[in-house]
């Protein structure tokens, strides 16, 4: 893997990256598990389908985003066959200045909104 | 195939890195998310097969076309890497002509997408079994006679017992007949479906109840009063409440206990079945009275072949059953015997020759898209070649040449597949709100794993079709040929001229077959709807009522000359009858019995029977029935006068030779002994079952001396009146709340819904050939336009040599004749072979009707020589000066 030097994005995240690494904010998730999560976040707005979801999820594995756990976490079985994912730090800190960078734009679009009316 | 294999498949086409990795993942989201509960309905199973379509091309197509970075290890050439790079070059000689492009993929889509509907279709009615366990083993059971030619004729009770008793051919037969029965509740009346059924009706059909049960033995051999609800029913009536086990429900003026609700595919022996109720034979026809009939033929029998037994052993079987039931009962069985069809079969017997044409029809318009998409590609090939040239030139090999023709041909096929299967979606519903009533297993069609896999297969199948052509001849080009013609206008390689000929000869072949199938079928209608029915359609309000039990005797017949007059009495009502049985209207009772001329009673056990119908005295004066010789019935022919009879032409033929039977007399053989009729009048013949069926030999009764509780009512206007309905619904309810009566309809109604099907078929096998018509010339047209554009210098030669310019546009004229000439010829030949497969749906017209074809004749032509207009007067228009001055 080539190494980036900055590890602020360049670009905003993609909608669906950036749903996936904030419905892992919370905490390890499976794949499936992820999607639910997405579409209770977003009420459905966001929906992924297998192949988006998995294709999301082995490009933010790429960039080091995010990581496949080794263990799997308590009380799931072990006859399972399913990859646990979390957040990296690098992740956890794209998803922060993501967050902010939204914010802002939600402050200036109030901010005109409110000018407007 | 079911879903999660056909989702393994797909998942192939991604790249291998990602699949080894997600498979199992990618295969757990798809089968969890398939369980969601808003995918669980038809149109939601629809939705979700979309969406994983979208889902499936757009990752596909992503993580093959974006590149990511790679580790030096990785940077070896994968397997993959040439068709990555081929699919990625094909990719961008679409995007570098988007218009093209946007045509082609229309031009597919519309081909794809209409065999996906009709393939849907098809694959639901005629191909997927009965959704009944091992439904395989169900035969259909019919009585047949071939010495009077009636080859379906439902058993009768007493022969079923026999058969039932004699034969170790079935694991078990059911028997089932339909009548209607009259709920009444809180709500009012409703006139309802009732199935009656014998006691193995549900376990033959391995039938199992979504509530409660179904009935015991003991239940159906006691006649108790219980009733199973079908599906539909339980809904419509009861909200799907599931505490209406054991309620009772009060039918025909009986109360009838609910014991159970079966499953919503359930729906045997129709869709439109309300309940079953038990029918016992020897309870219903106790041996006082006779016992269970054996000449009265009517029940709807279905069996279950017992292990070992195949259709031909079990047929034979029975076969010998029945003779020795003929010989033993020779009065009503002599001549009889049995056959067994499989139920599938019987169930689409009557969709199945035209849905195969629908079918046929779409894969023509299938192949002329394909040929009219190659022939563009080849054009285009053409104009590409001073690239390819040059790509040669500098070393590139012809494989790859070849397999990005391929690959472009397939992508744009892919993406014309998907957006076929986005049109299929909204064309099949289109079709099954257009498909006239029955479309047998109707409720069963959907867009599954099967058809996507079909949609697939074709879109691949086209894309290589017509990727093919231009591939051969990228690799076909030579280098030393190739180049000094490479941008100049030099004549355009022959062989490639002449592939595309062979192309448009092709489109019109197939157009001039797909063209003389629906001149046929508009021929056919045509004559059907010539076809007298025999009766004024027009102007006639229908009704029916169906009395229930207390109104018996004279009741009845006072109750309906009470109506009558009622409706007489109202505006714009001229006359107004009413009948046991009226043409194209299924209800009441419509039977035959036989007859004899009096005094004259054949011999023998196979005597010519007659369709009985009970009249009021004015039905030939409201239903313009003309009247041959003799007179109407009127108010004295009542129960007290002597016993008449009104019959039609074609009893005067087999009767009375000819000769008028008035003040002659016939005998009907009831059930209950033969009784003897003074023919009183003779009225003119009846198309009773439709336009294409010939009239059956009828006997009117006056309804004063047989009442007959269930009746059709029409009434005679001057006009048409939209309150009509409403009055008469009024009209009824005052005489007897507690009287049903179905749905208020017209006559022109009931006549134009017999022809539905015919209707249907016509308008869809006119569009397709339109469709077809279209590409075709569509096809002429492009090959004579770049042909010619080709062949400016040689035009420009011709008119400066002194030709004038009518002679160029006949040069032209004559080649799309000749083209257009040799197609239709083709096609002609083509449509004879094929001609008999529709014969089945004709009327009136043979499959080689010569009418048709001189109209086919001229028609293509037609269109032939206006597709080569355009460009034929462009040639004429060159200035000779510009075009040999050009390079």
């Amino acid at each position: 893997m080539l190494k980036r030097p900055d590890p602020e994005p360049v670009r905003p995240l993609r909608p669906t990256a950036f749903h996936v690494l904030l419905a892992l904010a919370g905490g390890e998730r499976h794949g499936y598990a992820i999607k639910q999560e997405v579409e209770r976040l977003t009420e459905g707005a966001v929906a992924m389908g297998p192949g988006t979801l998995y294709e999301t999820l082995q490009k933010l594995e790429e960039e080091e985003l995010i990581r496949e756990m080794r263990e799997k976490p308590e009380g799931e079985p072990d006859h399972v066959q399913r990859k646990y994912y979390r957040l990296t730090a690098r992740g956890r800190r794209l998803l922060e200045s993501e967050a902010r960078r939204l914010g802002r734009i939600a402050d200036y679009a109030r901010a005109k909104i409110e000018e407007a009316t | 195939m079911n879903g999660t294999r056909l989702y393994r498949l797909l998942l192939r086409f991604y790249p291998r890195r990602f699949r080894e990795k997600y498979a199992g993942d990618l295969v757990e989201a798809f089968c969890r998310q398939r369980l969601e509960p808003r995918y669980q309905s038809r149109t939601g199973a629809l939705r979700f097969w979309r969406e994983i379509a979208c889902d499936w091309t757009s990752t596909a197509l992503r993580l093959w076309t974006v590149s990511r970075p790679r580790t030096p290890q990785q940077r070896k050439v994968g397997f993959m890497d040439p068709l990555v790079q081929d699919l990625r070059d094909a990719l961008r000689s679409i995007r570098r002509a988007p218009g093209f492009s946007v045509f082609v993929v229309f031009i597919l889509a519309m081909g794809i997408g209409s065999n996906t509907v009709i393939f849907s279709v098809v694959r639901a009615v005629l191909f997927r079994p009965l959704p009944y366990a091992n439904a395989e083993r169900l035969v259909r059971i019919w009585e047949t006679n071939e010495e009077l030619s009636r080859f379906a004729d439902g058993p009768s009770p007493a022969n079923v017992m026999d058969w039932e008793a004699k034969t170790r051919a079935f694991a078990g037969i059911l028997s089932v007949h339909t009548t209607s029965g009259t709920l009444v509740d809180d709500t009012g009346a409703e006139e309802i479906l009732v199935s009656r059924v014998s006691a193995d009706f549900f376990s033959v059909l391995d039938a199992r109840p979504a509530l409660g049960r179904t009935f015991s033995r003991e239940e159906v051999e006691g006649d108790a009063r219980v009733v199973v609800l079908s599906h539909r029913f339980w809904v419509r009536r009861f909200g799907g409440d599931p505490a209406v086990v054991e309620k009772t429900l009060r039918l025909s003026g009986k109360d009838f206990r609910i014991v159970g609700v079966m499953a919503r595919e359930f729906m045997y022996p129709t869709r439109e079945s309300d309940l079953w109720q038990p029918m016992d034979f020897r309870r219903n026809y106790p041996a006082e009275r006779g016992g269970p009939p054996r000449d009265f033929r009517f029940l709807n029998v279905v069996a279950r072949l017992a292990p070992g037994f195949s259709i031909p052993r079990a047929e034979s079987d029975l076969k010998a059953v029945a003779s020795g039931i003929a010989e033993a009962a020779p009065r009503t069985n002599k001549g009889w015997s049995a056959r067994i069809v499989p139920l599938h079969q019987e169930t689409v017997r009557d969709a199945r020759p035209t849905l195969l044409m629908l079918f046929g029809a779409v894969g023509f318009v299938l192949l002329i898209a394909c040929a009219n998409v190659s022939s563009l590609f080849l054009v285009r090939a053409l104009e590409r070649e001073p690239q390819t040239v040059v790509k040669l030139a500098l070393g590139c090999p012809r494989a790859r040449l070849a397999r990005q023709c391929l690959a472009e041909g397939v992508l744009l096929a892919l993406a014309g597949g998907l957006a076929g299967l986005g049109l299929s979606t909204f064309g099949l519903r289109l079709l099954l709100a257009f498909y006239p009533g029955s479309l047998p297993r109707a409720d069963e069609i959907s867009l599954d794993g099967g058809v996507l896999a079909f949609t697939l297969a074709v879109s691949l199948a086209c894309g290589i079709v017509f990727g093919l052509a231009p591939a051969f001849s990228a690799v076909e080009r030579r280098l030393a040929s190739a180049l000094p013609s490479a941008g100049s206008r030099g004549s355009p390689s022959q062989r490639r001229q002449a592939l595309r000929r062979r192309l448009v000869v092709a489109e019109v072949a197939l157009a001039v077959v797909l063209c003389v199938g629906a001149g046929l079928l508009l021929r056919s209608f045509g004559r059907l709807l010539a076809t007298a029915p025999g009766f004024d359609p027009r102007n006639l309000v229908v009704t029916s009522v169906r009395l229930d039990p207390r109104y018996s005797g004279d009741d009845s017949s006072n109750y309906y000359s009470t109506l009558l007059a009622k409706l007489e009495a109202l505006p714009g009502v001229s006359s107004a009858a009413a009948v046991t049985a009226l043409p194209l209207r299924e209800f009441g009772s419509d039977f035959d019995r036989p007859y004899w001329r009096e005094g004259a009673r054949p011999e023998g056990a196979d005597l010519p029977e007659v369709s009985i119908r009970m009249v009021t005295p004015r039905y030939f004066e409201t239903m313009r029935v003309p009247l041959r010789s003799g007179r109407a019935f009127n108010d004295w022919d009542r129960r007290s006068a002597s016993r008449v009879a009104i019959v039609n032409d074609v009893v005067v033929r087999d009767l009375f030779a000819g000769e008028d039977p008035t003040g002659k007399r016939i005998v009907i053989d009831y059930q209950g002994g033969a009784y003897p009729y003074e023919v009183v009048g003779v009225a003119a013949p009846v198309r009773f079952y439709g336009l294409r069926s010939e009239p059956v030999a009828e006997a009117y009764l006056p309804h004063a001396q047989v009442p007959y509780l269930p009746m059709n009512v029409v009434a005679r206007t001057d006009r048409y009146d939209p309150t009509l309905p409403a009055a008469i619904r009024r009209v009824t309810h005052e005489m007897d709340p507690a009287q049903p009566i179905r749905d208020v309809t017209t006559m022109e109604a009931l006549l134009s819904d017999s022809t539905a099907r015919e209707r249907f078929a016509l308008a869809l096998v006119g569009f397709l050939a339109a469709v077809a018509l279209g590409l075709a010339g569509t096809g002429v047209y492009s090959l004579l336009t770049y042909n010619l554009r080709q062949r400016r210098h040689e035009m420009g030669l011709r008119l400066a040599l002194g030709a004038d310019r009518a002679s160029v546009r006949r040069l032209i004229l004559g080649e799309s004749l000749r083209l257009m000439g040799v197609g239709g010829l083709l096609g002609l030949g083509v449509a004879l072979a094929l001609g008999r497969s529709i014969a089945s749906l004709l009327f009136g017209v043979p499959f080689w009707d010569p009418a048709t074809l001189a109209g086919v004749a001229v028609v293509v032509p037609a269109a032939g020589l206006l597709a080569a207009y355009l460009p034929a007067r462009r040639a004429a228009r060159v200035d000779p000066v510009a075009a040999l001055r050009e390079p």
